[in-house]
């Protein structure tokens, strides 16, 4: 089982919230395949959102095949994003750190190196819509990655409903 | 009980319990001493007679006469005090808060948005509140006249005219009670707060009382007690004098004037005077204790008149919903 | 004006409450659907608490009509259907909790017992509490169990978080979204706190100066919305573009050479505006600040759009 909570002063969406929290147990393990979500009324219980939120937030786990709802039981885990390659004793976790020594070695500060980190990501996998030329990222385009939409970015809402 | 009623009760039983025991408790005490009264008159073979100035008083034992209406006289006024005032305690307890303190409180909005709409409402607190205060007021006005009744109108005791008696006893009393009922309720709805309601309601009670027994000898004419040429005046018994006393003149007018033929040394005697002047006969205007009832019944229409006019007031404001 | 496929709890068509010489509120017409949860937001005064009573029937209007799931609000049917909870959360003091609930039981041919003892029991009070004696957080307790007791399909809450510490007030929201999340009621809340609003409401109804001044789906009033940033033009007098159209413009400040403006619809071509989605709060905010440029359309075409 799984403890929400609402941030609401973030700026993030409460249901992209949720997802998120969702996503991380799955990532650290604290959810398995075949473990129930809570209902949406023991979450609203708990955190006092509109429960419809806590359906979209589900409804959007399902379509990215992490959940199911099984009618009259509840909603499902179905698979996991736990990896072994980003375990804590995994070989690439291990030249993360070497990278991240010679970077500061190099004279970068923390947020140097984060920049340059995320530039890389965004560019690796950045997905290019198929009507537009693919141009790398700063450009407005198609959120990265659902994570990182915040409800204050316009392009927010285009992705759901 | 089910329903409205029960909230109604809910809300109403300390004010009905508390009332039901002080009733009982006075019933109590009102069988106690009149018993006492009664064996008293059964000891002495009283001949209770009626009037200050009757014959029937005549072969009375004064001293024991006496010491019977002292006895009794102040418990029957603490009483008839109670019972007359009891209207006014009415309204003030009961009526004002009745929809006051609902509308002070907020609890209005809590009743009426519930399945029970608001005639049901109202007609289940106000019906209980009516019941318990003719039963309630009836109840005392039967045990004044209970006790006053073997000793009424006797000698200087307490005579039907005296607000100790009309106010406290009679169909009356008990539409008076509905009367501050009515108005208390009423100033709870329009001023909507209970204490300020409460205020107004012994204003508004008292004021009707004073007016009432101020004007209570207009309702009607006074019956003219005639007595021919010199003969003696009637005695005025039970009657309540109006203090107009004259005499008749030839043509059969009424001359109020009651000093015309004062007596004293050296003054010609009542006929001689009489004739002097050409008066033929004497009048005295009383109501006849009999006017109890005619007054009663004036009194009983005013009370239950104005408390038919404000209630339709309340259902008028309620149904508007001009409240808040 | 309204998406005719959501059925419609509330429907008000040129609705007005005048009191002696003051209108309370003015020529409204909205609609509230149904199984939605809608916040009612306006200043003090606005006029949010006539709603309520004119929804409860407890007032009548002085022109124009409301209904309630099509019934005349105070009506039998009406108030079969509809819970309120009114801002001092009236209770009887007197009365013990178990009087309380008693007093749902017998005042409503429908009413759940267990349901209310649940949520009374969930509280931790007991049943022979005097009303007068509990907490603000326990009699918030216990007038939500009696609205719920009733089984509502519309649930009438006037400012049900004031005066409640914040654990509290988490609490008693809980309590609202998990009846909601079971039955699915329609809820209409109003609120001074914005962002917790933003959390819990899908539709917005804000009430200015008695009138409606924007009214539809959160999700859609913000997309509607945008706040852009940028240089001020000076050969204008209000430093907005020349090209915008003043009407959509809901507030605008000019601070030294940057501009800040809330517009309805689009931002003006270009790019050096920075635009941004505005949140519910922002959107809540800005049209509270500003003043009433925006005609009353704002307000009416809100549902539709």
């Amino acid at each position: 089982m799984i403890a929400f909570r609402i941030d609401r002063r973030s700026g993030v969406a409460t249901y992209l919230q949720l997802v998120h929290q969702v996503r991380q147990a799955l990532r650290l393990g604290a959810l398995e395949p075949g473990d129930r979500l809570p209902t949406a009324r023991e979450v609203v219980a708990a955190v006092a959102i509109n429960p419809n939120t806590v359906l979209r937030a589900y409804r959007e786990l399902e379509r990215e095949g992490l959940v199911e709802p099984r009618p009259g039981q509840g909603t499902f885990v179905q698979r996991s994003l736990s990896r072994a390659a980003a375990g804590a004793d995994s070989p690439l976790r291990a030249e993360a750190v070497v990278w991240v020594a010679r970077a500061r070695a190099a004279g970068l500060e923390r947020e140097d190196v984060e920049a340059l980190a995320e530039a890389v990501l965004d560019e690796t996998f950045y997905v290019a819509p198929a009507d537009r030329a693919a141009t790398p990222a700063p450009a407005p385009g198609p959120t990265p990655s659902p994570e990182r939409v915040v409800r204050r970015s316009p392009q927010s809402m285009e992705e759901d409903t | 009980m089910k329903g409205s009623l029960w909230l109604a009760w809910r809300q109403q039983r300390a004010l009905v319990l508390t009332g039901a025991a002080l009733l009982l408790a006075c019933v109590a005490w009102v069988a106690f001493q009149r018993a006492d009264m009664m064996s008293f008159i059964d000891a002495h073979h009283f001949k209770v007679c009626k009037g200050w100035d009757s014959e029937e008083c005549a072969g009375t034992d004064l001293e024991q006469a006496q010491r019977l209406l002292s006895d009794n006289d102040d418990g029957i006024v603490a009483l008839g005090t109670l019972s007359a005032a009891l209207p006014v305690i009415i309204g003030i307890f009961w009526g004002a808060p009745l929809l006051g303190r609902e509308l002070e409180s907020g609890t209005w909005k809590l009743a009426l948005t519930q399945g029970v709409g608001l005639r049901r409402w109202f007609t289940a607190r106000f019906g209980l509140a009516v019941l318990c205060s003719v039963l309630g007021s009836a109840v005392l006005a039967a045990l004044v006249a209970w006790w006053w009744s073997p000793i009424s109108n006797m000698l200087d005791g307490l005579y039907w005219h005296d607000g100790y008696i009309f106010n406290a006893t009679g169909p009356a009393a008990v539409a008076c009670a509905l009367f501050g009922l009515t108005a208390g309720t009423a100033a709870g709805l329009l001023i909507r707060r209970t204490l300020p309601a409460m205020g107004v309601v012994l204003g508004v009670v008292v004021g009707l009382r004073f007016l009432l027994n101020t004007f209570r000898s207009s309702w009607i004419e006074p019956t003219a007690r005639i007595s021919q040429g010199d003969a003696p005046r009637e005695n005025v018994r039970s009657a309540w004098s109006t203090g107009e006393f004259g005499f008749i003149d030839g043509a059969g007018r009424k001359r109020p004037i009651a000093d015309a033929c004062p007596w004293g040394e050296g003054l010609p005697d009542l006929k001689t005077c009489m004739a002097q002047k050409g008066f033929v006969g004497r009048y005295h205007k009383v109501y006849p204790s009999s006017d109890f009832w005619v007054f009663q019944w004036i009194e009983t229409a005013i009370f239950l008149g104005l408390a038919a006019v404000l209630f339709a007031l309340i259902c008028v404001v309620l149904r508007r919903r001009a409240v808040i | 004006m309204t998406d005719p496929t959501v059925p419609t709890a509330l429907r008000a068509t040129g609705l007005g409450r005048r009191f002696r010489s003051r209108w309370a509120l003015r020529d409204c017409a909205f609609t509230v659907p149904a199984g939605k949860i809608t916040a009612l937001v306006g200043p003090n005064g606005a006029g949010k608490s006539t709603l309520f009573h004119l929804a409860t029937g407890l007032l009548h209007p002085t022109t124009g009509e409301l209904s309630v799931f099509g019934a005349t609000p105070g009506s039998d049917e009406a108030r079969a259907r509809t819970a309120f909870l009114a801002q001092d959360k009236p209770l009887y003091p007197r009365f013990t909790v178990g009087d309380t609930l008693r007093f749902g039981r017998e005042l409503n041919d429908d009413w759940d017992q267990a349901a209310a003892e649940r949520i009374v029991r969930a509280g931790d009070i007991p049943f022979d509490t005097r009303i007068g004696t509990l907490s603000q957080g326990q009699a918030t307790r216990v007038a939500l169990a009696v609205a719920f007791g009733k089984r509502p399909e519309l649930l009438l809450l006037d400012e049900p978080l004031a005066d409640l510490d914040p654990l509290v007030r988490i609490e008693a929201m809980g309590l609202v979204m998990e009846e909601v999340a079971e039955r699915g009621t329609t809820v209409v809340i109003s609120s001074h706190i914005l962002s917790e609003l933003e959390s819990v409401c899908d539709h917005v109804l804000l009430l200015k100066h008695g009138g409606v001044r924007l009214d539809g789906d959160v999700q859609r009033l913000c997309e509607d919305h945008v706040r852009f940033t940028g240089l001020a033009d000076a050969s204008t007098g209000d430093g907005l573009p020349a090209g915008l159209d003043r009407g959509t413009v809901v507030e605008a400040t000019v601070t030294g050479r940057q501009l800040t403006a809330f517009v309805r619809g689009t931002a003006p071509t270009g790019d050096h505006w920075i635009t941004e989605t505005p949140s519910l709060e922002e959107l809540l905010l800005a049209y509270l600040r500003s003043d009433d440029r925006p005609t009353e359309d704002t307000g009416r075409d809100g549902a539709a759009a």
